[in-house]
């Protein structure tokens, strides 16, 4: 014998504002539902011990979407977005936690954005060089990032060595830097003896229309054959 | 003229800069799966009096001899398995 008597009972409530506190309670609850207005506000909190809720929403806008899951065990959660531009993000602001992603597939590749760039074709890669260059001068490559694009930089490096036999075995100090001569102003910089290289854990980030510099310098006191190798991707 | 289009458009994936002793710029470009190379010597690059001096296109190709060795390591390794 059931605890709860058997209800079932069709509601319609058409009006310019309306509100309706629902409470059920019973042992066995179905409740299909089909809301349709221009402005839709339904929190819902939903407690029990067993839940299968299959949410499907089509809307022009839809303004948040907050999922807070408490479970001890979720069976499959699947996420499925379509849109032709959007921006997925996720916030985790704890003091502690971890984040574990296991990705059990066949086939499956995880790509940072440089490397998502190399296996696109959109990754950037510069090199210059210049002979026989005296001490305080530089070779350079220069380039415009074209209008609608951003260049963003992950590497550089570079080397120096003696343009003449008779001064291989001395100290070739070198430096490398980026200058953007748009706004001009050094983007970074650094050096050593005979070669340097820096992978930016940080992009840097030129901007369309900006011309920016990869150059290589002798600070060695006789002349050296220096170059320069930049990576990136442009997007 | 190509080369230089490409460079100011962005369509390339390495640019390779050799200076020359007088001071004009030789640039090579290239792309993935992009069967050319756009090699030109430019003066005053990016500068009000910019100048193609050369322009070349490289035409990007597996040597026959090579080819043919691939081929048949790959037949070889089919017929192994």
């Amino acid at each position: 014998m059931p605890d709860y008597a058997d209800w079932t009972e069709s509601i319609e409530l058409l009006g310019s504002e309306v509100m309706v506190p629902f409470d059920v309670q019973g042992a066995y609850i179905q409740v299909p539902m089909d809301l349709q207005g221009s402005l839709i506000q339904m929190p819902v909190d939903i407690q029990g011990q067993y839940i299968d809720l299959k949410v499907d929403i089509v809307a022009q806008t839809v303004g948040s979407i907050a999922i807070d899951i408490s479970a001890q065990s979720i069976g499959n959660l699947n996420v499925n977005i379509a849109a032709q531009t959007g921006n997925v993000n996720v916030n985790i602001a704890a003091q502690s936690g971890n984040v574990t992603i296991n990705v059990a597939a066949q086939s499956v590749g995880v790509y940072l954005q440089p490397e998502w760039a190399a296996a696109q074709g959109t990754d950037k890669n510069f090199r210059a060089s210049q002979a026989g260059l005296s001490f305080g001068t530089y070779g350079y490559a220069s380039y415009a990032v074209p209008t609608g694009k951003t260049l963003y930089i992950t590497h550089i490096g570079g080397y120096s060595y003696a343009h003449a036999v008779a001064d291989a075995d001395k100290n070739q100090i070198m430096a490398i830097s980026i200058y953007d001569a748009t706004a001009p102003g050094y983007l970074f910089e650094t050096g050593g003896n005979g070669g340097a290289f820096a992978n930016l854990s940080k992009p840097i980030r030129v901007p369309a229309e900006h011309t920016v510099w990869f150059m290589a310098w002798n600070f060695a006191n006789h002349d050296c054959d220096v170059s320069v190798s930049v990576s990136g991707y442009e997007v | 003229m190509k080369g230089l289009h490409k460079l100011y458009t962005g369509d390339f994936n390495n640019m390779s800069v050799e200076v020359q002793p007088d001071g004009s710029r030789v640039v090579t470009l290239s792309k993935s799966g992009e069967g050319k190379v756009y090699r030109f010597r430019v003066k005053d690059l990016y500068g009000p009096n910019e100048e193609v001096l050369e322009d070349e296109e490289i035409k990007v190709e597996t040597p026959k001899h090579v080819k043919k060795r691939v081929k048949e390591a790959m037949k070889d390794a089919t017929t192994e398995t």
